[in-house]
């Protein structure tokens, strides 16, 4: 056996993002989605989700509509007659497929393509939506295959298939980890991103948490990430994945790159299992050691998508954890929140909003924070709001935090 | 392109197995700190999944094995296997029978796949990344190849991977009590993986190909005590 230890493996570089794929309440495609970031359109509204314990209005960002996937197989769920792909697993699958349209199928033959999917609660939705349904599964325990092992297979994929979560962070895990992969040559290509889908537990949950927020009023207006009167998140539903492959072998085949991924940086607040430190002492080490990781200065950015979701104490532990990892250049460089408009997207919001740094590479322009009409104090940053900026656009940084102290920030790079 | 999967050893530096009755998880919530070990913040897995329970308090027997073990700088890679089963059994009842109103705050913070690497990071202070992996029958494999790949993280001084399950998984009612609880057990393994330039003597190795084999039909312990290779620094070399 050729002995492999960490030590003797590759020096990591760029990733080139060669296909992507999405469903999210902002669009279905890269055009519509930049359209949407570059207008400032929100995708939240009322939702309506049956729930007569409740009489606030609600408010979400869902996706329209999530195709069927004739590439899945139907699949039997616990001891009832509940024989069906559930939403989570088309959503995800959908976005998968269109990664790899997008990238060309034929590119992806006789390779090893891995899928390394960021979904938070797979277990959870898929008993809920099962028990919904009329089925058992939860209460049987029958164990089946997740949603990556599935997804592999429908594709025919014959690399490492998993699923890894972070809260909120996971679908920025899921490129880290499917980075790293191409990196020690365990893939030729990667397909990775993640999802999640509303449910009504899942937002019940949250809403009785006091994540979410309880305006009631307008559903535009709702997500005010970094505004004085933000009072908490408001919850979105999507997926987006990504073919990645080495940047080398990417432009050896003269393949059209949306971007690069070119690095992350991880770490973990240990400090609650819900609640953000307010002392971002880790927040700010996981972005220092993404530039680390893609070999850039603070000065060398160009955007900040911030994860900033609304939440009053979040916001401002990220503000003061991007004021403290960017140093004097946080005050020059352009942040804002697309959760604004999107909603959050939740395990899926890491992989969305490296979309909408994509988008501000392709339209050189800063997407906006709609909303943002009294910047709170607390979140001194050079803030875009309402409107889309026009600005050179290189480099970026995404923050993504989650439940569990989860703290992960990508670096990407235009081609 | 030509397409290799490189062989992938994983050297390991403390090894901690726990199997415990469905029916002793309560009182193992409660029970002290191993000797030894990095304290819980009080009451910390009151509310904390049956598998998280098991997975810290081997994580911090291992811990007490070690000496003077600095975890703060630990990455941690959870495997459950079906976790949160047993809460969600009760809150989807409760949410039936009841509403939204019903729905527990802890489902989504101590239920979902990344819970049971937050209560190893956040409960012993570990500030390493944290994820979970995996969270079907394939939940250990996954986490060893995520292992693989994140082994170098740079800042990371070793990485727990735990791995978890009901052996014996219960039929549930819908209090989310089992059938026949004498019949599950809660299993836990956590191993310490060392990054490759701090490997001194690791105790054991786990060698991926025999770690991609079959899965845990007689529970995670067995099938972890399969996978580890016994061997000396010098034979390791």
């Amino acid at each position: 056996m050729t002995d492999h230890t960490p030590s003797h493996r590759a020096a990591r570089c760029p990733a080139a993002i060669t296909g992507m794929g999405m469903l999210t309440p902002l669009g279905n495609d890269f055009a519509s989605v930049g359209d949407a970031l570059m207008a400032g359109r929100s995708g939240v509204r009322e939702i309506d989700l049956l729930d007569a314990s409740r009489t606030l209005r609600q408010f979400a960002a869902p996706v329209e509509a999530i195709p069927d996937l004739p590439e899945l197989q139907p699949r039997q769920l616990g001891r009832g007659d509940n024989v069906h792909a559930s939403r989570l697993e088309r959503l995800c699958g959908a976005a998968a497929v269109a990664a790899v349209d997008d990238c060309g199928a034929a590119a992806a033959a006789g390779r090893r393509v891995g899928l390394v999917l960021g979904i938070g609660a797979e277990q959870l939705k898929t008993w809920e939506a099962d028990f919904l349904a009329g089925g058992d599964a939860v209460f049987s325990g029958a164990r089946q295959p997740c949603i990556a092992a599935r997804l592999g297979q429908a594709l025919g994929l014959s690399g490492p298939c998993l699923t890894v979560a972070a809260a909120c962070a996971s679908s920025g895990y899921a490129l880290a980890v499917a980075h790293r992969w191409l990196s020690l040559g365990m893939v030729d290509a990667c397909l990775a991103g993640g999802g999640d889908i509303i449910s009504p537990v899942a937002l019940a949950a949250f809403y009785n948490l006091r994540a979410l927020s309880r305006r009631d009023d307008d559903p535009v207006k709702a997500s005010r990430p970094f505004d004085t009167a933000r009072d908490g998140f408001v919850m979105g539903e999507g997926a987006a994945v990504f073919m990645l492959e080495p940047e080398a072998a990417a432009r050896q085949r003269g393949a059209r790159m949306h971007g690069l991924l070119a690095g992350a940086g991880m770490s973990s607040d240990a400090s609650h299992m819900v609640a953000p430190c307010a002392e971002p002492a880790e927040a700010t080490r996981a972005i220092e050691m993404a530039l680390a990781d893609a070999g850039l200065r603070p000065d060398e950015i160009d955007y900040v998508n911030a994860h900033a979701a609304g939440t009053p104490v979040g916001d401002a532990a990220e503000a003061l954890a991007i004021r403290r990892a960017l140093g004097a250049t946080a005050e020059r460089v352009p942040v804002s929140s697309t959760k604004s408009m999107s909603g959050h997207l939740v395990s899926g919001a890491s992989a969305f909003e490296a979309v909408a740094c994509l988008a501000a590479f392709s339209r050189q322009a800063i997407p906006p924070t709609i909303n943002l009409d009294d910047p709170d104090e607390a979140c001194p940053l050079n803030h875009v709001a309402h409107q889309a900026r026009p600005a050179r656009v290189r480099t970026a940084l995404s923050n993504s935090f989650g439940f569990g102290g989860s703290n992960l920030c990508l670096v990407l790079k235009a081609a | 392109m030509s397409s290799v999967h490189q062989p992938c050893r994983l050297p390991v530096v403390a090894y901690e197995p726990l199997s415990v009755p469905l029916a002793d998880v309560d009182a193992l919530r409660t029970a002290a700190d191993p000797e030894g070990s990095p304290p819980l913040p009080k009451r910390f897995l009151r509310h904390a999944d049956e598998q998280s329970v098991v997975a810290v308090r081997a994580v911090q027997r291992a811990l007490a094995a070690l000496p003077a073990a600095d975890c703060s700088r630990h990455g941690v890679i959870a495997a459950p296997c079906q976790a949160g089963r047993i809460a969600s059994s009760r809150t989807l009842s409760q949410y039936a029978a009841g509403g939204g109103v019903t729905v527990s705050t802890h489902i989504v913070p101590q239920a979902s796949l990344h819970a049971l690497a937050a209560a190893v990071s956040v409960g012993l202070g570990m500030h390493g990344p944290s994820l979970g992996v995996g969270g079907g029958p394939r939940a250990l494999h996954e986490g060893l190849l995520t292992a693989t790949a994140l082994a170098d993280t740079p800042g990371v001084e070793g990485w727990w991977v735990v791995a978890s399950e009901l052996v014996g998984e219960p039929q549930l009612d819908g209090e989310g009590q089992a059938a026949k609880p004498g019949a599950t057990r809660v299993e836990a393994v956590a191993l310490l993986l060392a990054p490759s330039a701090a490997v001194a003597t690791p105790q054991w190795w786990i060698h991926m190909e025999h770690a991609a084999g079959p899965g845990s039909a007689a529970g995670i312990v067995a099938a972890v005590e399969h996978w580890l290779v016994a061997a000396t620094a010098r034979e390791a070399a």
